[in-house]
């Protein structure tokens, strides 16, 4: 298996999976939103997971037709699968979506609270959140620079849970143990995870990811900027 | 309006954050002499170098106030010869205690217009001058949709006064206020740090100074700027910004920055 087959595979047994269990094993009965679809590889997945309905968005008008063409392909039902592009946050959800997608997604936003009042706005009960985090200490947002010039807000872990509570979700960051991390050295570095935010399950059965190191506090005293996580650049 | 009408429509609110001077020797009670010392020396801190760089006068320039309150500085504005004011707030009591005053001091009625409204309920504004966004932008949670909307207004230049979050880097720091009325929206807000308003505002096409929290010989009410909680900011398009003072940068090593606070703080004892 290449490294980009590697990844999505370890990708599903890590959050989708997880997701998949709190839902009772399957997706049944259950409307999905996923708030940036790219090319419709997780959308795919929740229909396959036998969700009612799925309702990929993304910015990128060119990856929402890659993912219209893929839906054909693959020949998923029409009326359960629609690709739209529309801005994430800002896009207008019509209709009440229980679970939602976020994958890789936050780390290409400045919008994080929006996000969450669009999330639950549309009924989400279940989130998942597969981001980068920021390895500052406490709840903070790292202003950056996305790969494309955009402008993002980079959340550090308790920035994540913390905004989750304030929206009524637990949330908690998910151990992995892959057992390849060929083409995940993101995630083996500490600088990616995912949360799963849950309104009503509960995620006590779930594991808590070990957190990466942090930097002594006498260290932190003498050089503030590496106060923080100790996470591999 | 006669004196005894203004005197019972000041009384019927039931508190003041600026004092005000109406006709008739009558004036809005504030609780603190504190509050009105506050107000005088953020004047001086950073209302003079705006008017300093547009000329000693706002004649002829529309002025935008997000986050009005009770519309002190849109009066400032006003005496400065602004030719429009808008000032907005989430607050309609703030709005009822600015259109009191405005009124009072009888502000022509096409010079102003205050609206009691979300300001992300909007997706822009019309066309001003001056953008002041004080006290605003540490209590909400959506900065960069305030960004969007002070350069949707197309502004020359924007003063923005804010605490700030002391820890390093381009950073906001989710952080909850003590007082949730002050939020515009929730009591959960993101604080920025210098450097998130400064390259923010670079993202934004302006140029952001840090005006350096010079308050000679007295620190009443200015004891956040002082302790590096709180800056002002002036950021321009297409106005040059030298003649302004900025701000040190805060040292590198915690224990320097204890050090000169000590000093600067002794500095002023000694010069009172």
């Amino acid at each position: 298996m290449d490294a980009a087959g590697n990844r999505a595979e370890q990708q599903r047994r890590y959050f989708f999976e997880p997701l998949l269990a709190l839902c009772g094993g399957s997706l049944h009965g259950r409307r999905v939103l996923d708030a940036r679809c790219g090319e419709g590889f997780w959308s795919l997945q929740a229909l396959a997971a036998g969700a009612e309905a799925v309702l990929g968005i993304d910015e990128d008008a060119a990856a929402v037709e890659a993912a219209r063409l893929r839906a054909l392909q693959a020949g998923a039902d029409p009326a359960r699968l629609r690709f739209e592009q529309a801005p994430v946050p800002g896009a207008a959800v019509e209709g009440r979506y229980d679970v939602a997608l976020c994958i890789g997604l936050m780390e290409r936003s400045a919008k994080p609270v929006e996000l969450f009042e669009m999330l639950s706005g549309a009924g989400a009960e279940l989130v998942v959140i597969d981001s980068e985090v920021s390895g500052a200490p406490s709840s903070f947002f790292e202003l950056s620079l996305a790969a494309d010039g955009a402008l993002a807000l980079l959340p550090s872990r308790e920035a994540v849970v913390e905004l989750a509570a304030e929206f009524g979700f637990d949330c908690m960051p998910l151990a992995h143990e892959m057992s390849s991390y060929e083409g995940l050295a993101d995630y083996l570095a500490q600088r990616r995870v995912a949360f799963l935010c849950a309104s009503r399950a509960s995620l006590e059965e779930l594991e808590w990811e070990q957190e990466p190191p942090v930097t002594p506090w006498w260290r932190a005293l003498l050089d503030p900027s590496q106060r923080g996580w100790q996470i591999p650049s | 309006m006669d004196a005894e009408e203004l005197k019972q429509r000041i009384d019927s609110f039931q508190s003041w954050n600026y004092r005000f001077e109406l006709p008739g020797g009558l004036a809005t009670p504030v609780a603190s002499a504190w509050r009105v010392r506050r107000a005088e020396q953020r004047r001086r801190y950073f209302f003079e170098p705006l008017l300093g760089l547009t000329g000693g006068t706002l004649r002829g320039r529309r002025v935008l106030d997000l986050g009005c309150n009770a519309g002190f500085w849109s009066l400032e504005a006003i005496d400065a010869g602004a030719d429009f004011v808008l000032g907005v707030d989430g607050s309609r009591t703030a709005i009822e205690q600015a259109e009191l005053v405005f009124e009072a001091r009888g502000v022509e009625r096409e010079r102003y217009a205050f609206q009691a409204a979300n300001i992300f309920d909007r997706d822009a504004f019309e066309r001003f001058d001056v953008v002041l966004c004080l006290g605003l932008l540490d209590v909400v949670a959506k900065p960069l949709a305030l960004f969007e909307l002070i350069a949707s207004a197309q502004p020359a230049l924007v003063v923005i006064d804010t605490g700030i979050s002391r820890a390093r880097g381009a950073m906001f720091e989710l952080a909850r206020l003590g007082e949730p009325r002050n939020a515009v929206e929730r009591d959960l807000v993101l604080v920025p740090t210098r450097r998130a308003v400064t390259e923010l505002a670079a993202r934004f096409g302006f140029q952001a100074v840090a005006l350096a929290p010079d308050f000679p010989g007295d620190e009443l009410g200015v004891e956040d700027y002082l302790a590096s909680r709180r800056l002002a900011f002036v950021c321009a398009r297409g106005v040059a910004l030298d003649a302004l003072a900025p701000a040190g940068e805060p040292p590198r090593n915690p224990w320097a920055g204890v050090l000169a606070a000590g000093l600067a703080r002794a500095r002023r004892k000694v010069g009172a």
